[in-house]
């Protein structure tokens, strides 16, 4: 098309302007003071809007509980219904306790700061409020801050596991820690650390195995998968496994890959921890956005209204909440500045900068070569010249739903989210890699190589992460790459396995009335 | 170093690497290759035609419509689709410009022998793109230029007597729509602009057969069929909104070709919330002209009156809820009917026959 209309014809460049308005001149208003209190000198700017420092507090914290406090009343079975409707009033005391996750960005920091300035997580020691000295009663009895480093697999990316520890302890909150890395998705021993840091004693014998490794052929557009052989999963060390992985990926895969590491090491680590029935992510508007934009290029629209939610409760029942999904990352990083926070916080991501660069990899403007890195700087331009491209965004990712059951759909083994039906039939339909009329018939596998394939358990994203046209001249090896645990325990389950006889016992433990 | 052969059929020399897979291929699979993607697009669900169809191809003289007109001329013979096909197209009245592109579909009737239908806005609405610039500035001008074209499309569709246009819109054109939709917070087109198929009441059914074509592949097909086309950009487009979503989708396209496809696939599982599509306008039609319209006034029967009271920009904000005679002296535009001026023939007939029935003056 050669003129600014779009397909159906109707879109034109006024609707343009109306939906997307450019920069409107403020009105005449006294810039020096702030419009809330139209009192006391005003100190920041924020959409156009002046306010003094406690009005932007003031402000920020309302938009904090505004997501915070709703669904937290909707699932405490007291709720009365004058507070289940108003979210200014504080919800309730929570049965479970709550897992922060903090990325030392500027959002997760302003979620942390916010959470225990006002005293929604306890100790952890039950001790009581003195309501009459006006303390509030924690609505979790106890908190715990995970944070995953990924420097291991980010070249030039500083480690700052040590740094942050130091900063939470330092706090001297009460807050338990969990300090993990991103290659600990490879690491059959994650789970008894993560015990041993709860407290939780494990039985001998009692420990389940998640070393069986599993390694996928990338190669093939099957992605047929294999076994790791026992000694690969002992003697190989995880960070090698997890370098391995990302650089058999291309370049725009590996953030994908990255993300869904974050995503499934949060699940595990709140499974893993005893009692926690709340996992709060620090996400800003403006990653909302972002999320929104480069999910739609890496064809996740069908799962992305459940990654957007502000509030997802999963099958086993924690619930995922995004409290800073109204406040954008310039006003969490103003907010830092003013708490002196700023000279910890780091916003920048950097999985750009994940696995070897090649000298053919393709690149976008500027040299990026993420859809992610790609989505974060237009958006930052675009807000430039369009101040509202972050809200509208968010508005419109509000209004989508998800089409399927959310809990009646298999799971795609990478991402855990709800695998689109027939992705891999679309694909091979709208995109032809082979005419029936002119295609070799594709020779009988050796029956010791056939094996259990990937790509048909795969949602339409991860078939993208996974099956690049260009993989096949991009890896070294023949081998097969290993992939993290949790994909190899998502296979198991979705073709079956085998059952042990612990499982079959625990399953009928009541009824037996001695053991053999 | 040895020729790479085609992936696809082993055998022949490759010569193009598809931009949207990735394969090295040769020249005879790429066509076939192409021309498949496009078949599958037209029988998927339901199929796009039924069999007997007049379908009328928006041509502009443009790469899109001129491969659309050859690929479904090729189409409708082999896979035996019994459609009368027909051009139709829209002239704007930009010098320089349409007077030009209308040069190459004039040629596309001769070469493929399909009946051609020219509809002018000066014939339609009293006036042309060039008086309007002149009148209204070049900004917003495209405001004036889409709303007439859609009407333009369906009146003359209806003149052909067809029931079914198809457009040129490709893959690179929709993927744009979608993010273009998502970033303006246009709800309402987001829901349907991946459609293959739209149509509402009394208005005419539109297709995209080349839904997930490639606009390089497009460019590549005419290349190597030697297809003629013309080729500029509106000498009035401007930097609009679109172009920024253009410009990120090729960014997108160059880290990762599949993205063009992949957002395609985000646009065709999103779901919008019921509130929001209920509190969507139920559509009735123009009180002046009878074309479909969510308002009293369609929008092409308003702008028409901003500009007959000799507004500049400010006609975009005529209102669409006047009454339904317009103000003496002012020109209007005729009462659309959709079989109109078009009778059914007793018997049916085939071919140039047929349109030239469907459009002679009775």
């Amino acid at each position: 098309m050669s003129c600014g209309n779009n397909p159906d014809g109707q879109g034109t460049a006024e609707e343009e302007q109306v939906a997307m308005p450019r920069r409107k001149q403020v009105r005449r208003v006294d810039r020096n003071t702030c419009q809330r209190c139209k009192m006391s000198r005003s100190m920041y700017v924020i959409r156009s809007v002046t306010y003094c420092r406690p009005c932007f507090e003031t402000a920020l914290y309302g938009r904090f509980i505004k997501l915070l406090h709703p669904p937290l009343k909707s699932t405490h079975p007291s709720s009365s219904s004058r507070n289940a409707v108003s979210h200014a009033v504080r919800p309730p005391s929570q049965s479970g306790d709550v897992l922060i996750a903090l990325s030392s960005g500027a959002g997760s920091t302003v979620m942390l700061d916010q959470l225990l300035s006002r005293s929604y997580v306890g100790r952890g020691d039950g001790a009581s409020t003195d309501k009459t000295r006006g303390e509030k009663e924690p609505v979790w009895g106890k908190g715990w801050v995970v944070y995953v480093e990924f420097a291991g697999a980010l070249e030039g990316v500083e480690d700052r596991l040590d740094e942050i520890k130091g900063w939470v302890e330092g706090l001297n909150k009460g807050l338990g820690w969990v300090g993990i890395r991103a290659e600990d998705v490879f690491d059959g021993d994650l789970k008894d650390r993560l015990r041993r840091l709860a407290g939780v004693v494990t039985e001998d014998g009692k420990q389940e195995d998640i070393r069986r490794g599993i390694a996928v052929d990338l190669k093939d557009p099957e992605l047929p998968l294999f076994p790791l052989p026992s000694s690969s999963a002992s003697s190989a060390k995880p960070l090698d496994h997890l370098r391995s992985l990302l650089a058999s990926l291309p370049p725009p895969s590996r953030p994908a890959l990255l993300s869904n590491i974050l995503s499934s090491l949060l699940t595990f680590v709140s499974q893993t921890i005893p009692n926690i029935s709340h996992l709060l992510l620090g996400e800003t508007s403006t990653r909302q956005a972002q999320r929104l934009i480069s999910g739609t290029a890496s064809g996740r629209g069908w799962s992305l209204p459940l990654d957007l939610a502000s509030a997802r409760k999963d099958d086993g029942g924690l619930v995922r909440l995004k409290p800073m999904k109204d406040i954008s990352v310039k006003e969490a990083a103003v907010y830092c500045r003013l708490k002196g926070l700023d000279g910890f916080t780091r916003n920048d991501r950097r999985w750009d900068a994940a696995g070897p660069a090649g000298k053919r990899d393709a690149r976008g403007k500027g040299g990026v070569t993420s859809l992610e890195m790609l989505t974060e700087q237009f958006i930052a331009g675009l807000s430039v010249s369009h101040p509202s491209t972050v809200s509208t965004i968010n508005r419109t990712g509000d209004k989508l739903v998800f089409p399927g059951q959310a809990n009646d759909s298999p799971t795609c083994p990478v991402c855990q989210l709800p695998v689109d039906p027939s992705a891999l039939e679309w694909k091979s339909r709208s995109a032809l890699t082979s005419l029936l009329t002119k295609t070799n018939p594709p020779s009988l596998s050796d029956p010791k190589d056939s094996s259990t394939p990937l790509a048909p358990l795969l949602c339409y994203a991860c078939l993208t992460t996974f099956t690049p046209s260009t993989v096949a001249s991009r890896t070294n090896k023949n081998e097969p790459v290993p992939l993290p645990f949790w994909i190899a325990e998502n296979v198991a389950r979705r073709h079956g396995r085998p059952v042990e006889r612990s499982q079959m016992k625990n399953t009928i433990n009541a009824f037996l009335i001695q053991d053999e | 170093m040895p020729p790479t052969p085609c992936s696809l059929c082993h055998t022949a020399r490759a010569l193009v690497k598809r931009p949207k897979t990735g394969q090295q291929v040769c020249k005879d699979c790429f066509f076939e290759v192409f021309e498949t993607e496009v078949h599958n697009t037209i029988v998927e669900g339901q199929g796009i035609f039924s069999r007997g169809e007049r379908v009328a191809i928006g041509a502009s003289g443009g790469k899109d419509s001129t491969v659309l007109a050859h690929v479904l001329s090729v189409l409708n013979k082999r896979y035996d689709y019994g459609l009368d096909l027909y051009l139709l197209s829209i002239d704007e009245g930009i010098t320089g410009y349409r007077d030009d592109s209308l040069e190459t579909v004039k040629q596309n009737q001769v070469e493929y022998g399909l009946p051609l239908k020219i509809l002018s806005y000066s014939e339609l609405y009293g006036w042309t793109m060039d008086k309007i610039v002149e009148q209204v500035g070049r900004r917003n001008n495209c405001t004036f230029c889409g709303v007439f074209r859609r009407q333009a499309l369906d009146r003359g569709a209806a003149q052909l007597g067809v029931d079914h246009i198809v457009t040129g819109h490709n893959a690179d054109d929709i993927a744009e729509t979608v993010l273009m939709n998502i970033m303006r917070g246009d709800i309402a087109r987001l829901g349907r602009c991946t459609a293959v198929t739209t149509q509402s009441e009394d208005t005419i059914k539109r297709s995209k057969p080349f839904k997930y074509a490639y606009e390089k592949e497009i460019v590549m097909y005419a290349y190597f069929k030697k297809l003629t086309y013309f080729s500029t950009e509106c000498i009035y487009s401007p930097d609009a909104y679109r172009g920024h979503a253009r410009v990120f989708l090729k960014d997108l396209e160059a880290i990762r070709p599949s993205a063009i496809i992949d957002i395609i696939h985000s646009g065709e599982s999103f779901v919008l919330e019921q509130s929001v599509q209920k509190g969507m306008k139920a559509m009735q039609t123009c009180l002046r002209c009878g074309y479909i319209s969510s308002n009293d006034l369609c929008k092409a029967c308003a702008l028409l009156e901003g500009l007959e009271a000799g507004l500049d920009r400010s006609a975009l904000r005529q209102t669409q809820d006047s009454g339904t005679a317009a103000p003496e002296g002012y020109r209007t535009i005729p009462k659309y009917e959709r079989y109109g001026s078009y009778s059914q023939p007793a018997a049916p007939t085939e071919g140039i026959e047929k349109a030239v029935q469907a459009i002679e003056i009775r």
